[in-house]
């Protein structure tokens, strides 16, 4: 047998492609049949023929790959992303580029699912998974370039791969019980522990959420009419495989797309809307789509399809309508003979031909309470047709397989006895209940095969129903799940409780025991609803489609409770549960509450019966993401109630419990788009209350919510301005009071720097109400959150800005900085600067400010800035921020304007210019240059007082001006043909701070003697106190001084002459000129 | 050697797959033929009582029995010479929902053809992750129009394996095509 290492070598001194490629089939062929051990020598041997210029070698290492990973994903991940990686950053062709992400696609999922299988995760896990977030990351940013149309879709195809990887199954697939094969196709994030160290469930549910927003976007703006085709399939099988995650925004994208059918062919036209029709056909039979249902079904028809399809519930007057088609089918003569059957089925068939199909089903549930608890094979398929009994092509086979059933059940007799009793019963004055048993009508012939039936309640008075109902309840769950019987079973108890309450509506006494189904069934509900909670929802469903049906006959009222059309109505918005009343104010209108009337009258029993049940799911729910029983009765049910919202309005206001009342906001909006208006309203009124970790989660999903809705986006941003705007107005007197009673609030630090603009010092010195800043964080705190994800709506900030108090703008400066830190690039800074309100320029400053302290602002943002500045749009403080980064140029021809800045500001460019501001970035300017330009700086009365600041500032700097720089600026100095105003300040304030420095400092005051200083009026009066000041060898200066000079030395301080002449006279040796020595001693 | 793997697809897999199976087979193109129905009708005596077969019925049996029942009618209806044509292509019709092959193009001959083909693929739920483009051609079930289809398939199918970027360019060849034969088409694109 060849070994991998023979044909390896043979692969690799092969020149001929063909035989190179038959022999890395053959080490394919022994490592897959594990014909020899598989390691990673051998692996990556393989793979790194990747680089071979052949293009069949380098697909038969991607189809290698997938082979690999299939089998041993465990030794064949890391070499195999690294070889991907690899792949990538060597730009292949289109054809390999497309296979290469179809076998990224395909390895995903193996991977995935080793690494979520690991009960410990190792670093190999981690370096694995790191690797596919890096190739998922490149692969999804190729699109928007202009790639090739195979890669493209193969890209979408990637994506929906991933979403579908790292989205949990939705329940009715779980409760469908997927075969083998499609749970190995389907695998999914559900079998995901929750405490995985290296995974969050959340994290990858939120990413997949993201990625379906990601082609709900390629399907608004597609590239070409094959990519629309296929990214309709692919969201189209997203939406049926995981329908109570994305089943509505799908339905909702695909309406959209056809109401405005892009431009294309008319073939391609007629192609896609035949896709959409099928898909549309798929998805409809979904519960989820019931809010769809009219639009799903007036697009299929204006596609001339037909109506055909079962929805889950039938629209009022649709049932009617199914009936008398139905009867009249009845009554037609029959072509085809029915199927031959058992003699006693063909008896009980001859029985029940005729009757009713609602009737025979209701044979069916009555005697369901006697059957017993393990059903027998042919049960699920009797019950499935009778499910269908409103579909008449489902009536005659109903009649023959329920004989069939009942036979095997042993049933037979209790049918005969019903029947009998059908065709005894004489009085037919008897209670005018819903049909329930019939009794022939007078003057119809009772032989008649197609007797029309009156209809009355099955009388069952020798049955122990309560301990078989009992029974039938206990053992729901305990039927096995591939019989289907269970799922069949729910449907009927609960058709069997909604009977009951029919029987309790007409008060019939013969049927009290009914009255018991119903006390067991809520008991058995109250007792364990986790275990029964289908059961439940089938219960309402019966309820709602029996309401459905009666509206028709009875109830005119159009249901107004919750679902208030299908607009928003944040315009009429938040509730009044915070402290000031916003509707006095622009918010007037859109603050009311949502209109809460009574109930419809046909809905009254379908919504005691979910009150009742988010009664008991509300006592139970905790504050854990994976509570999936709450969010079904919100999300599966056909009405959702008030008391549902009482409820989620009870979990947002508790801190335990809020996450998951917002979570359940969160899915009611994107689900239901019935109840988003409500949901909506409900959420956002949350985002202005005080208690702040409340406000926060409420914040949070409302990011959530703008990230994947463009529309939910416009209503939450409006509503987000509109509630920023109102902090424009004088806060209400309530708030006043409040105010007034606390003083102390805490004043952002972020403030001082508005303190000093003087429109916002006015409007504070005026004696007027002020905003409290608990009110000011509530009403602008869905506003910053926005902001962190878009900081480009910070744009809307700049005007409200300058509107409003001073207090509020502290406020503001306060929020503002978390959102900056965010920023992830400076780009936002260069949109704000343009047309901002002039009053406004502070914020920015401050937001510039805070984004430049811990990074240095790029070139863009400094060019912008310079450009500005320039234009004088700006004072020079804008300058600051981004100081370190200016050409010492600009610097210095900035100075004069800089040293005009208050000296809290001077303090600080100061600080960015001569500190090391950012690791690794040297200041721009040395500190002898700058004290140098200083120097340049003319002395005027506008400059004086803060070129004194800045020069008495510099040699408080000790550690930047030390005394070798201060010796160097002052030698220069010196130096320089014409001595500068500032020179002798400087020297005093040298020897100030660095004694030290005090010989050279003589040196350089008898250099200055030699350079004429007594010329020099503004310095040379200093220059006499300084020499004066340094004892002995400043007298020996002066008195080198010429005797003009230093007679108007004598003349600025009487002192000075005699300190001099006794000094002359101490020292009589010293070689001073003759004339001196006469004018000092003179005297 | 060809680029790509097409498959004709008609309802029973006897007279226009199997014309266009022939047409593109002459033409040296990589090609396979199958039906989409439940089974494999032929006409017979009468419109209303065709003549029934299983797919996978070799066309040499359906041959026989139908010399043996009546060969005069079906000489005369055609069905004899097009199951001899049938008989040198392949051995017996097959049915596409059976089928473990894949193609990069799938050319049906009927509207009902393409939604089977696309059902069809939809509940595979294989893994292997390939773009097929899913093209219908109306033609008419009659020996005239399958032959005229089958050429204008064949121009089809010529356009498309003349490019090297067969996604890319699949839309702008349908268009042509539908331009040059005015003929009504649809296309879609699956992965499987």
């Amino acid at each position: 047998m060849t070994s991998v290492h023979v044909a390896l070598a043979q692969a690799h001194k092969s020149t001929d492609t063909t035989q190179r490629l038959h022999n890395l089939k053959i080490v394919e062929a022994i490592l897959l049949e594990q014909k020899q051990e598989v390691t990673l020598n051998n692996i990556e041997s393989v793979l790194l023929f990747y680089t071979d210029s052949e293009n069949s070698l380098q697909l038969f290492v991607l189809s290698f790959i997938e082979k690999l990973c299939s089998l041993y994903v465990e030794v064949a991940c890391i070499p195999a992303l690294q070889t991907l990686l690899k792949f990538y950053n060597t730009h292949p062709s289109p054809v390999l580029q497309k296979r290469a992400i179809l076998t990224l696609c395909s390895i995903y999922k193996p991977i995935f699912q080793w690494i979520s299988a690991s009960a410990k995760v190792a670093a190999v896990h981690r370096k694995a998974w790191e690797l596919l977030c890096v190739l998922r990351d490149r692969i999804v940013h190729l699109i928007p370039s202009s790639v090739p149309e195979a890669v493209r879709l193969s890209i979408y195809k990637y994506i929906q791969r991933v979403i579908l990887v790292q989205t949990p199954v939705s329940f009715e697939v779980r409760d469908r019980g997927a075969s083998q094969t499609e749970d190995n196709l389907n695998f999914n994030v559900s079998t995901l522990p929750y405490d995985h160290s290296l995974l969050s469930r959340a994290d990858l549910v939120t990413e997949a959420n993201s990625y379906v927003s990601l082609l709900i976007n390629y399907l608004r703006n597609p590239v070409s009419a094959t990519s629309l085709i296929v990214l309709t399939n692919l969201l189209s099988e997203i939406a049926r495989k995981r329908p109570d995650y994305y089943l509505p925004r799908v339905l909702q994208s695909l309406i959209r797309l056809c109401q405005a059918f892009p431009a294309f062919q008319p073939y391609q036209l007629v192609s896609l809307k035949k896709q959409i029709k099928v898909h549309f056909m798929a998805l409809r039979s979904v519960p989820l789509a019931k809010d769809f249902y009219s639009q799903i079904s007036a697009i299929i028809e204006s596609f001339g399809g037909n109506k055909a399809g079962k929805p889950l519930y039938l629209e009022p007057g649709a049932r009617e309508k199914r009936l008398r088609e139905e009867s009249s089918e009845r009554l037609r003569p029959k072509r085809t003979k029915p199927a031959t059957t058992s003699g006693s089925s063909a008896q009980l068939l001859m029985r029940l031909d005729g009757l009713p199909h609602h009737v025979i089903v209701d044979l069916l549930l009555a005697h369901l309470a006697r059957l017993p608890t393990s059903m027998p094979a042919s049960f699920p398929q009797i019950m499935t047709v009778a499910q269908l009994y409103t579909i008449s092509s489902a009536t005659h086979k109903t009649e023959r397989a329920f004989s069939n059933g009942v036979q095997t059940s042993n049933l037979k007799t209790h049918i005969d006895l019903n029947l009998k009793c059908v065709q005894n019963v004489e009085d037919s004055s008897g209670p005018a209940g819903p049909a329930r048993v019939l009794e022939p009508a007078t003057g119809a012939d009772p032989k008649s095969k197609h007797t029309p039936f009156k209809v009355k309640p099955v009388p069952l008075k020798n049955c122990d129903k309560l301990a078989a109902f009992s029974r039938l309840l206990d053992s729901e769950n305990d039927l096995f799940l591939q019989s289907g019987a269970r799922k069949i079973r729910r449907a009927l108890l609960a058709k069997l409780a909604q009977v009951q309450q029919v029987f309790e509506k007409y008060k019939d006494p013969a049927h009290s025991d009914f009255n018991d189904f119903t006390v067991l069934l809520r008991d058995v509900l109250t007792k364990d609803i986790r275990k029964h909670q289908t059961l439940a929802v089938a219960w309402l469903y019966e309820e709602y489609t029996s309401a459905m049906h009666k509206r028709r006959f009875g109830d005119k009222e159009i249901p107004t409770a919750l679902c208030a059309g299908s607009g928003f109505a944040i315009e009429e918005a938040p509730t009044n549960s915070f402290k000031v009343d916003i509707n006095t104010t622009d918010l007037e209108g859109a603050a009311g509450q949502m209109s809460r009337g009574a109930p419809p009258q046909y809905l009254e029993r379908y919504l005691a019966c979910y009150d009742f049940i988010v009664k008991i799911v509300k006592g139970i729910v905790n504050n854990e993401h994976r509570e999936t029983l709450f969010r079904r009765f919100l999300l599966e049910v056909p009405e959702v109630s008030i008391e549902a919202f009482k409820a989620i309005e009870e979990f947002c206001n508790d801190e335990y419990r809020a996450k998951f009342g917002f979570e359940s906001l969160y899915e009611l909006v994107l689900y239901r788009p019935r109840y988003r208006a409500y949901s909506l309203n409900t959420l956002l009124a949350f985002t202005i209350i005080e208690k702040k970790l409340i406000r926060s989660l409420s914040g949070q999903v409302c990011v959530r919510l703008c990230a994947i809705d463009g529309d939910i986006k416009a209503k939450i941003c409006n509503f987000a301005m509109k509630c920023l705007r109102y902090l424009e107005r004088e806060p209400p007197d309530d708030v006043q009071e409040e105010r007034s009673a606390d003083d102390s609030v805490e004043q952002p630090s972020a403030g001082d720097a508005i303190s000093t603009d003087p429109s916002t010092q006015e409007s504070a010195d005026r004696p007027s109400k002020r905003w409290p800043l608990e009110s000011v964080q509530a009403y602008s705190s869905l506003f910053f959150a926005l902001c962190m994800e878009t900081p480009e709506f910070l744009k809307s900030l700049l005007p409200v800005y300058a509107q409003v108090k001073s207090e509020v703008q502290r406020g503001f400066l306060q929020a503002v900085t978390p959102v900056v830190l965010n920023f992830h690039s400076d780009a936002i800074f260069q949109k704000l600067f343009q047309n901002a309100p002039e009053n406004s320029y502070q914020l920015l400053l401050f937001m510039l400010e805070i984004y430049t302290k811990h990074e240095p602002p790029s070139e863009a943002l400094v060019d912008c800035i310079q450009e500005l500045y320039a234009r004088q749009k700006y004072p020079a403080d804008i300058l600051i921020p981004v100081i370190t980064k200016l050409p010492k140029k600009d610097i210095l021809s900035a100075l004069p304007k800089l040293v005009l800045l208050r000296e809290k500001a001077t303090l600080k460019w100061m600080s960015y210019l001569l500190e090391r501001r950012y690791e690794g970035v040297a200041p721009p300017i040395s500190p002898t240059d700058f004290l140098l330009a200083v120097h340049d700086i003319s002395v005027t009365q506008l400059t004086r007082d803060g070129l004194r600041y800045v020069h008495s500032h510099c040699f408080e700097m000790r550690s930047v001006f030390t005394q070798e720089v201060l010796a160097n600026v002052i030698q220069r100095l010196v130096d320089r043909s014409t001595l500068p105003n500032l020179l002798m300040p400087t020297i005093i304030k040298a020897l100030l701070t660095w004694p030290s420095l005090s010989n050279f400092v003589v040196n350089v005051l008898r250099r200055m003697v030699s350079k004429s200083i007594w010329q020099y009026t503004s310095l040379y009066k200093s220059f006499v106190k300084t020499c004066f000041k340094m004892g002995q060898s400043g007298y020996n200066i002066l008195l080198e001084l010429p005797p003009r000079a230093l007679e108007s030395a004598f003349s600025l301080h009487s002192d000075y002459r005699r300190t001099l002449a006794a000094y002359l006279e101490l020292h009589p040796t010293l070689n001073v000129p003759e004339s001196t020595k006469k004018l000092v001693l003179e005297s | 050697m060809p680029k790509y793997r097409f498959a004709v697809v008609c309802s029973s897999n006897q007279n226009r797959s199997m014309d266009a199976h022939s047409t593109l087979r002459k033409h040296g193109y990589n090609v396979e033929s199958f039906g989409s129905g439940v089974c494999v009708k032929l006409p017979g005596k009468s419109i209303d009582k065709p003549v029934i077969y299983e797919f996978g019925t070799p066309y040499s049996l359906m041959y026989n029995e139908l010399v043996n029942t009546d060969k005069n009618l079906y000489q005369t209806n055609g069905v004899l010479n097009m199951l001899e044509r049938n008989m040198k292509i392949k051995d017996h019709p097959e049915r596409f929902q059976t089928t473990n092959l894949q193609f990069d193009v799938i050319i049906t001959c009927e509207e009902r053809v393409f939604d089977q083909v696309i059902q069809a693929i939809d509940e595979w739920q294989t893994d292997h992750l390939e773009i097929v483009h899913i093209v219908n051609v109306d033609i008419k079930d009659n020996f005239h129009d399958a032959f005229k289809g089958s050429q204008h398939i064949l121009e089809l199918c010529q356009m498309i394996e003349k490019t090297d970027d067969l996604d890319g360019n699949m839309e702008s060849i349908l268009k042509k095509f539908a331009q040059t034969r005015k003929r009504k088409i649809l296309h879609s694109v699956a992965f499987y």
